[in-house]
């Protein structure tokens, strides 16, 4: 297909946002809220590479930073520090099996959500104790275990059918 | 080929140096600065799509609830299907209108209690993060809403305006950790701060030492001279008294209002007129908690 890779990320990650505002978090899920943008971010890093990762992961996390409160440009580094890091390991893993995107998917919301919170905490912004930080990461990471399985091939369809064969850097 | 993951470190080492630069200006800049223009932006540009969304979610998931029951007819049973479903489909809006309406009357029972002027709006859009608690309504400065006003649902104080844009308004929640009110438990008058857990509780702080309060008291809101509070809002009930241990008492607070299914809310508009008749508001909103 001819759709220019840019365009059909961009295009993912205003509708994981648009989807993550209007759809999921109305749910009112306990304890914490699935994150389908970094479940974007991480299936991107993951199907395409570390650049690309970076990229997309910074572009969604400063969107979503801007229709917050919160310190503009947190979530652009937790989410484009997680676009980078699994594109690069994923150069590493020998299979591609069906775990990968599950367990990467776990660890990078556990460490997305406890490294936000750290940050907050740092920044003297968060008013939250260390056992709630705690909570909501795992319920996020099991949320999002969830979401993976329908996320992950979607983006990778995406990946697919877009712009080049080969992985060209933007 | 070979420089790419030098050019990939490169990038990202920007990346982070751009985002770290981003969260400073974000610090330094008062109201009106840069950042905050550009976050002001995002909510005037997304708030349209969000609603659009949010209206078209709402039947859909009605919707997909009774294709199950259509999947197995044919032909003629097809045709009919369609009419049954466009009935139902109807059916369901009227439901959905005729809830609205119950919420927008319950809001404006509300309204008329703390006896402040109001603007109805519809919720938007929820924060969907993890550390804040905040929901967009349609809203803005058109409507006479400016930041820092108290918003409502049919049941009692839902937070406060913390960002507005001519249609659209950002509202942090009373659960958020950085949320604090003024309160005071409505019977006794002994006045505290109510802070967000993040969770569907408020802690009360209460500023006597020998204050009086119970378990299932309402907590409203406590208004001063220069407060965009109006006083007498209910806020929500005492669900459990921590034992004394230093000069601060705390008890846990459960929210009135629905904060987990927010539709439809009102915005209290006229900051002066409830300063002056915040004695009038107080009784009777003391009265309707009970």
């Amino acid at each position: 297909m001819s759709v220019p890779r840019p365009l059909a990320l961009a295009g993912l990650v205003l509708a994981a946002l648009l989807v993550q505002t209007a759809v999921i978090a109305p749910l009112g899920l306990p304890v914490a809220s699935p994150d389908l943008l970094l479940v974007v971010v991480l299936a991107v890093a993951l199907t395409t590479n570390p650049l690309t990762g970076a990229l997309v992961g910074f572009a969604a996390g400063l969107l979503s930073d801007l229709l917050l409160d919160l310190p503009v440009g947190l979530s652009a580094m937790v989410y484009a520090t997680t676009g980078y890091v699994l594109g690069v390991l994923r150069a590493y893993l020998v299979s591609e099996g069906r775990l990968v995107p599950v367990v990467a998917g776990v660890l990078a919301t556990l460490g997305a959500v406890w490294l936000t919170g750290g940050l907050l905490l740092l920044l003297g912004q968060g008013d939250f104790s260390w056992q709630l930080l705690a909570r909501a990461g795992i319920a996020a990471a099991v949320y999002n275990l969830i979401l993976i399985p329908f996320v992950y091939p979607l983006v990778r369809a995406v990946v697919d059918r877009s712009g080049p064969r080969r992985t060209v850097p933007w | 080929m070979y420089d790419r993951p030098r050019r990939a470190r490169a990038v990202f080492v920007l990346l982070l140096l751009l985002a770290a630069i981003l969260v400073t200006v974000d610090f330094r800049q008062g109201p009106g600065g840069p950042v905050d223009a550009l976050q002001r932006g995002a909510t005037a540009v997304f708030g349209p799509v969000q609603r659009g969304v949010s209206a078209v979610v709402r039947p859909v998931g009605g919707f997909f609830g009774s294709l199950g029951e259509l999947g197995s007819l044919r032909g003629e049973n097809e045709r009919l299907g369609e009419e049954n479903q466009r009935l139902r489909s109807q059916a369901r809006a009227a439901e959905g209108l005729e809830e609205e309406n119950d919420g927008l009357r319950a809001t404006l029972a509300m309204a008329e209690r703390c006896g402040c002027p109001t603007v109805g709006a519809q919720v938007v859009a929820h924060a969907g993060s993890n550390f804040q608690w905040s929901v967009t309504i349609d809203v803005g400065t058109s409507d006479g809403v400016a930041e820092g006003m108290a918003v409502i649902d049919g049941d009692g104080l839902v937070g406060r305006v913390i960002q507005v844009t001519s249609d659209y308004a950002v509202v942090l929640l009373i659960t958020d950790p950085s949320s604090g009110i003024a309160g005071r438990a409505a019977g006794d008058r002994s006045t505290g701060l109510l802070r967000g857990q993040g969770e569907d509780r408020l802690e009360l702080e209460l500023l006597q030492p020998d204050a009086e309060i119970a378990e299932g008291e309402t907590v409203v809101t406590q208004g001063y001279a220069d407060s965009v509070f109006p006083a007498g809002i209910p806020v929500g009930v005492v669900a459990e008294i921590a034992p004394a241990e230093d000069l601060v008492r705390r008890a846990a607070v459960t929210p009135l209002a629905r904060l987990g299914a927010l539709d439809t809310v009102a915005v209290v508009v006229d900051e002066a007129s409830s300063a002056d008749g915040g004695q009038n508001a107080d009784t009777q909103a003391s009265e309707g908690g009970r």
